[in-house]
């Protein structure tokens, strides 16, 4: 660390980094500069412009393993607000950065790139970049005024100069900047991190009050309407914007000025569903709604719109809850960009797919309430949805910006109930990234399907195990046969005696006879028990026209007898057979008659797995039928069409 | 749904089992149920 005594006032000046050469002196705000001998006196700093941030020089701080503090900081000013580089101080006298702005903070080093660094000007965003082996897409084009710089900083700090900035960010979550103040463009590396992942010690005390946990404690300014004199709260001063619920003019909020920029433009009077300045908890998270818009977007000639509302909390910052049609989404806006390659209609995001749904110009129709950037009525931008039910991934589009939010879908009940509200208009239709309630219903059902399938297997196996086919009997009977065709032949034959060692409870009779074309006959079988003289009947009907002989020339059939007791059995067939004329003859039909138990039938099985499977079929006709009502609301279309790629147009740069 | 759903299956396998038990097939006819006999069962001297 070197120490020396300011030229101009003596206080002391420290320079606790290598990297500082420029130490703006505490007290009277000289610009210094150490050329490595003595300090010389640049001149006298701008003064800061007051704002909320809570870090200070001195404040310490941890980002995964490396501590830092704070040393330096210059502060810059665009058309969305006001925003803080703080300089950190790592071990090894190394240097580093927290990006400050809009709630979000951002660590990065400064890194050399062996990548070719594009013009500014050539930058648009959307655009890809490759940096260190990771992919980058432009999320922001700014062009800065610094406003002035404090404590030490390893370059001159001039108050007023413009200094373009290109903001990149990855769908892993890297951060990049390249800063075009100097030549060549200096590019840092980092990524976003949580305030709570700061470990911020030594914070500045007034800050302590608008970062408590739960966001009652916000201290809120008020004041009144500049037109109207309707009494108005700024709960941040991240706010930029106010519109006035009573007149609807629209009031800047810089340094905490307040400047009428829209005067009374009122012409739609909207009325949220949700009151401004309601409270609720979602997520955990007590939320304020300070803000509504309604947008519109154009889809085949017919306007839609929708509400959006934007929530804070002092700590977690701001989010969004937006409502069309009684469906209902939370929304946060996204650190880590989605990879989007142009013509892209699905991306992977967070290890899922999402795919495109609408895609279209959205302009602001309404404007009230406190907003962190300028919100007017009539603003536009391209917007790309992106669906992954029950997720959303949108994707506005400006002219100097991009930005992302991923929305979850939420139950009308669950915000009525955070918000304590009676009631809300029920959802109609189905909303893009609306769950389909049969999703689940059917992985259960097919669950099920496959439980039981399985049960029926092993009845199945333990019956073909347990119960085999086994024949018990096999005898060939001869059927004399006359040529007179208008006689049927009539015979008779008792079968041999035949042993069932143990009762059956199915006994199958096969007779199989090989008869000639355009022959048939009729066989009845009496079974009878021997011991009893019980008899079991049976008819069956066999015949063979032209163009229908089976296999070998014979006719099957079989007919099932049942809860058969054992002892010895036979057969009394009775055979009348005939043939049509003109069928060739055939001197004797020799019929094969058999008993077995048969192995249990496959097509009880079917049946089974049939009958089984209309559960599933019936829950995946319905989660079908959800999907297709989503996606008759799309203006995408399906698969299998090609965009005509209005996307084009935000990657096409000229 | 869930629920009924069960219901049948388990209703099904219960009938499954019967049937193979039996020796119930749809393709083949019952020698009990001749319909040309005017009885299914009789007693031969």
């Amino acid at each position: 660390m070197k120490k020396a005594q300011c030229p101009s006032c003596g206080a002391p000046v420290k320079f606790q980094s290598a990297a500082s050469v420029y130490s703006i002196c505490a007290f009277c705000r000289s610009t210094l500069l150490y050329d490595g001998r003595a300090l010389k006196n640049l001149g006298r700093m701008a003064e800061l412009i007051d704002d909320p941030s809570p870090i200070q020089i001195s404040t310490k701080g941890r980002v995964d393993k490396k501590r830092f503090s704070v040393i330096g900081r210059i502060q810059l000013q665009y058309d969305a607000g006001l925003w803080n580089e703080w300089h950190l101080l790592l071990a090894g006298a190394r240097s580093a950065w927290l990006s400050e702005a809009s709630g979000e903070y951002v660590f990065s080093e400064r890194a050399s790139v062996v990548e070719a660094i594009p013009d500014f000007d050539a930058l648009s965003p959307g655009m890809h970049l490759k940096f260190a082996e990771i992919d980058f897409q432009v999320a922001n084009l700014v062009t800065a005024r610094c406003v002035a710089g404090q404590g030490e900083l390893p370059f001159k700090v001039d108050a007023g100069y413009d200094t373009k900035t290109a903001d990149l960010r990855s769908a892993e979550g890297h951060f990049a900047t390249i800063d075009y103040s100097e030549t060549p463009p200096l590019v840092f590396l980092g990524r976003p991190v949580h305030f709570d992942d700061l470990h911020l010690t030594n914070l500045k005390s007034t800050a302590a009050l608008q970062y408590a946990s739960d966001g009652s404690e916000i201290k809120v300014e008020s004041f009144n309407c500049p037109h109207c004199a309707a009494p108005l709260k700024i709960h941040s001063l991240q706010i930029q914007s106010i519109t006035c619920g009573g007149c609807g003019s629209l009031i800047g909020v810089e340094n905490k000025k307040m400047s009428l920029l829209v005067e009374a433009a009122r012409g739609l009077r909207v009325r949220p569903r949700i009151k401004l300045g309601t409270r609720g908890s979602l997520e955990g998270v007590e939320w304020e709604v300070i803000g509504f818009l309604r947008r519109r977007i154009y889809s085949e000639g017919m306007p839609y719109f929708w509400d959006e509302y934007l929530l804070f909390n002092g700590k977690e910052g701001f989010t969004w809850l937006t409502e069309y049609d009684g469906h209902w989404n939370f929304a946060r806006t996204l650190s880590s960009f989605p990879l989007v390659k142009p013509g892209d209609n699905t991306i992977l995001y967070d290890k899922r797919g999402f795919r495109l749904f609408s895609s279209g110009v959205v302009e602001t129709t309404y404007v009230v309430g406190e907003f962190y950037w300028v919100a007017r009525a009539g603003d536009t931008c391209q917007l790309d949805e992106y669906v992954s039910p029950p997720s959303m991934l949108s994707r506005e589009s400006m002219e100097d910006e991009i930005t992302w939010t991923r929305a979850e879908y939420l139950e009308g009940d669950t915000v009525a109930s955070a918000f304590k509200l009676k009631s809300l208009p029920k959802a109609s239709g189905v909303y893009a990234n609306q769950p389909n309630p049969w999703k689940e219903r059917l992985g259960q059902t097919f669950a099920h399907f496959l439980a039981f399938i399985l049960l029926g297997s092993v009845i199945q196996l333990g019956f073909l195990f347990f119960i085999p086919q086994k024949k018990f009997f096999q005898q060939d009977l001869t059927i004399p046969m006359s040529e007179n065709a208008a006689m049927p032949n009539s015979s008779y034959n008792v079968t041999k005696e035949f042993t069932l060692p143990r009762h059956t409870q199915s006994l199958t009779l096969k007779h199989s006879l090989n008869i000639a074309d355009n022959n048939w006959v009729e066989v009845a079988t009496a079974l009878v028990d021997k011991e009893t003289g019980e008899i079991r009947r049976g008819v069956q009907d066999l015949a063979s026209y032209k163009g229908e002989r089976a296999p070998e020339g014979r006719r099957v059939n079989s007919i099932r007898f049942a809860d058969i007791p054992p002892g010895r059995y036979y057969m009394v067939v009775n055979y009348d057979a005939g043939f049509e004329l003109g069928a060739p003859s055939q001197p004797a039909i020799v019929d094969r008659v058999e008993i077995e138990r048969r192995s249990v039938a496959w097509s009880n099985f079917v049946l089974l797995v049939i009958f089984l499977a209309l559960s599933p079929i019936y829950a995946w006709l319905r989660h079908s039928s959800f999907e297709a009502t989503r996606w008759e609301e799309s203006d995408v279309g399906d698969d299998d069409e090609d965009d005509d790629d209005d996307d084009d147009d935000i990657w096409d740069d000229d | 749904m869930l629920k009924i759903s069960r219901i049948a299956g388990v209703i099904a396998l219960l009938l499954f089992s019967n049937a193979q038990y039996q020796g119930w097939s749809l393709f083949t006819g019952d020698g009990s149920s001749g319909s040309r006999s005017p009885s299914s069962r009789g007693y031969h001297k």
